[in-house]
């Protein structure tokens, strides 16, 4: 199976599921998820059958142009690296998730030294504080534990 | 449309210091962006989005415009120097720019290159401004009928165009979009549709988030996954001399008629979306071969040749707003990124820009003329020492921009659930970038999505069923037929290709 096929596919259930979700709804809510998910299955559905006809002639992983060179491995990395940046600034905030990435990329991805990355994060994570806190105004996502943590070292 | 509006925003722009030193920065962080590789103009607004909340709606929107369309103007210089584009817009160059620089032109080639795109810029802008006054009747002749059928014939021409092979695929992209406008309060009975216990879905998905997820998550993942620098593949370059540079200046002024007419050809594919600049650029170059009394030069080192698609790939900006602007169907996945930052401002894309929000649209279209004439005058200066950027590690940016894309949707509402909400649809929109689907339908469908919704319901109240009968309607209905007649005649004949292949 081809990424475009399971894409098709994983799109068909979603759609499937919201037109079954949408039924529920009263009649004028339900009303234009119907009008956009009917044609939406059909369109799955020919795509499906399209990819069905074509599979001879296809390769069996055709690759998007626009993504060039690359390794899964070097795909489920930049993955990892970015689940766990939205994962560290759920739970421990901006101001901390935001060194600790800089930080950890340009070492081990990147290939700069440790102290380079080490300031790189502590001018950038100081350059978004103050600008975003202060100057602008806006307080960052503190996270769950963010601000006890920054309150324990004398931070905040 | 009075001169009072045209001139007021000029001044406006002018007498604002704020304004000019914003735009002034933004020329200056567009070029150092576009001659970075890997960064191109979808992920510098992505980096700017977080700066604009708050904003004045004017200031912002002419500092990201600016920031968008300079991007061009340096990105041709490893195109020049090391053959080694810097993205789709700038592969044209390639085939007369780089071979300048074998023969020891590379500063003339640049010369001419940076003035092109400036000149070809402004002219863009230009070609936007001339053709208000005749679009103007024809936006405002749309009923409510017709918004409905707008937004499907925008997904269609783009999933024509951009999806290749793939329309099919485009209009799934698309119907993706119109369905998850659908996520929320419903305005008429007040249901909040798949919103469940979620308040921060009651007031729909996040534009921002939705849009930074499909283009911005997808590229910057594809840059940590890729990300190598030119430096790794290019030779060290030549000196570049301003004296070289001056010749290649006056290049354009002794091309001045292939300049204009590139420029508008440029402009004309922008206003069609879905083409995007490289289509604009190649275009052009082979107008410049075919229109040329010596076509044998072209390939070796024909100044023309950088002229002509230079000056297209940035004139297509000025054509490409016009869509944007008054229709909401952005021409590209840079447009897309630019119109959901003009939301967060406040304005609102579609036919009343043409007539209560003119002050807007001319500041900037002013924005695109001065944006362009002061990249221009700084590239010419700081190019020698600008040039080496192109041998930065792309892959070093990531962390940086990955903050600035996690700030730009958590700073919309302060909803921390729309960091989820990144990681979800950044999946999907890095699984679309996987399968080579084309990702543009979708911020149609998203951005289109209620008002085809509302237009639709307001059009089967006033005319009933019967609305799709009204003469505009079925030109829009026709011009839909066309192109999916097109695009299954186009599917067809690639699959008897197939067969008579016998694969």
């Amino acid at each position: 199976m081809t990424v475009s096929t399971a894409m098709t596919a994983a799109l068909l259930v979603v759609f499937t599921a919201m037109v079954i979700i949408a039924t529920g709804f009263p009649a004028g809510a339900r009303f234009m998820p119907m009008v956009i998910g009917i044609p939406a299955i059909a369109l799955c559905l020919v795509q499906l059958w399209l990819d069905w006809q074509q599979r001879p002639a296809r390769p069996r992983s055709r690759k998007s142009a626009e993504l060039g060179p690359h390794t899964v491995a070097g795909e489920v990395r930049a993955w990892g690296w970015f689940a766990a940046f939205v994962a560290l600034v759920l739970l421990v905030g901006f101001v901390i998730a935001a060194p600790a990435l800089v930080f950890g990329y340009l070492w081990r991805e990147a290939g700069v030294r440790p102290w380079r990355a080490a300031l790189a994060a502590a001018v950038f994570t100081g350059w978004i504080w103050g600008m975003f806190e202060y100057v602008l105004g806006f307080a960052l996502h503190p996270g769950l534990w963010g601000g006890a943590i920054l309150a324990a070292v004398g931070v905040q | 449309m009075t001169p009072d509006i045209i001139f007021g925003a000029l001044w406006g722009l002018l007498s604002s210091p704020s304004t000019m030193g914003l735009m002034l920065v933004a020329v200056v962080c567009g070029l150092l962006v576009g001659v970075t590789p890997g960064i191109g103009g979808k992920l510098s607004i992505a980096m700017a989005i977080p700066f604009i909340y708050g904003m004045d709606m004017i200031a912002g929107a002419v500092f990201l415009l600016t920031l968008h369309a300079v991007n061009g103007t340096s990105g041709q210089i490893s195109s020049i120097m090391f053959g080694i584009p810097g993205d789709g817009d700038d592969a044209a160059t390639v085939l007369d720019g780089h071979p300048l620089a074998k023969q020891g032109q590379a500063a003339r080639a640049l010369g001419a290159s940076i003035t092109a795109s400036g000149v070809g810029g402004i002219l863009g802008a230009c070609v936007f401004a001339l053709l208000i006054p005749v679009l103007k009747p024809l936006v405002l002749s749309f009923s409510p009928a017709e918004f409905f059928l707008i937004s499907l014939l925008g997904i269609s021409l783009i999933a024509f165009l951009a999806g290749g092979d793939r329309f099919v695929q485009g209009l799934i992209v698309g119907f993706w979009g119109l369905m998850l406008a659908t996520v929320g309060m419903d305005q008429q009975t007040g249901t909040p549709r798949y919103a469940g216990d979620f308040l921060f879905l009651w007031d729909g998905v996040s534009l921002v988030t939705a849009v930074l997820a499909m283009f911005a998550v997808p590229e910057m993942l594809t840059l940590s996954a890729r990300g190598t620098s030119i430096a790794a593949q290019a030779p060290a370059g030549e000196r570049i001399t301003y004296r070289q540079l001056l010749a290649g200046v006056i290049e354009v002024p002794r091309h001045w008629f292939l300049t204009l007419r590139t420029a508008i050809i440029g402009a004309v594919v922008g206003i069609i979306p879905g083409l995007g600049g490289s289509a604009a650029a190649w275009l052009c170059y082979g107008h410049a071969v075919q229109s040329s009394r010596h076509p044998e030069r072209f390939g070796k080192g024909a100044i023309e040749g950088v002229i002509a698609p230079e000056s297209a790939s940035n004139a297509k900006e000025g054509g490409a707003l016009l869509p944007t602007l008054f229709f909401g169907i952005p021409g590209s996945s840079g447009m897309a990124i630019l119109l959901s930052a003009f939301i967060i401002l406040g304005i609102q894309p579609g036919p009343m820009m043409a007539v209560q929000h003119l002050d807007v649209v001319w500041s900037l279209i002013w924005a695109l003329v001065i944006g362009n004439l002061m990249a221009v005058a700084i590239l010419l200066v700081i190019c020698r020492w600008v040039s080496v950027l192109t041998f930065v590690n792309g892959r070093i940016l990531v962390p940086f921009i990955l903050i600035f894309i996690g700030l730009g949707c958590y700073l919309g509402d302060f909803n921390w659930q729309n960091l989820i909400l990144l990681v979800v649809f950044g999946a999907i929109g890095y699984g679309f970038l996987r399968a080579g689907w084309p990702r543009s339908p979708f911020v149609i469908g998203l951005l289109l999505g209620p008002t085809a919704e509302n237009s639709l319901q307001q059009a089967l109240q006033i005319w009933g069923p019967g609305f799709f009968l009204r003469p505009v309607s079925l030109v829009l209905i026709a011009l839909i037929v066309m192109i999916v007649v097109a695009a299954a005649r186009r599917q067809w004949r690639g699959q008897a290709r197939s067969f008579e292949a016998g694969e």
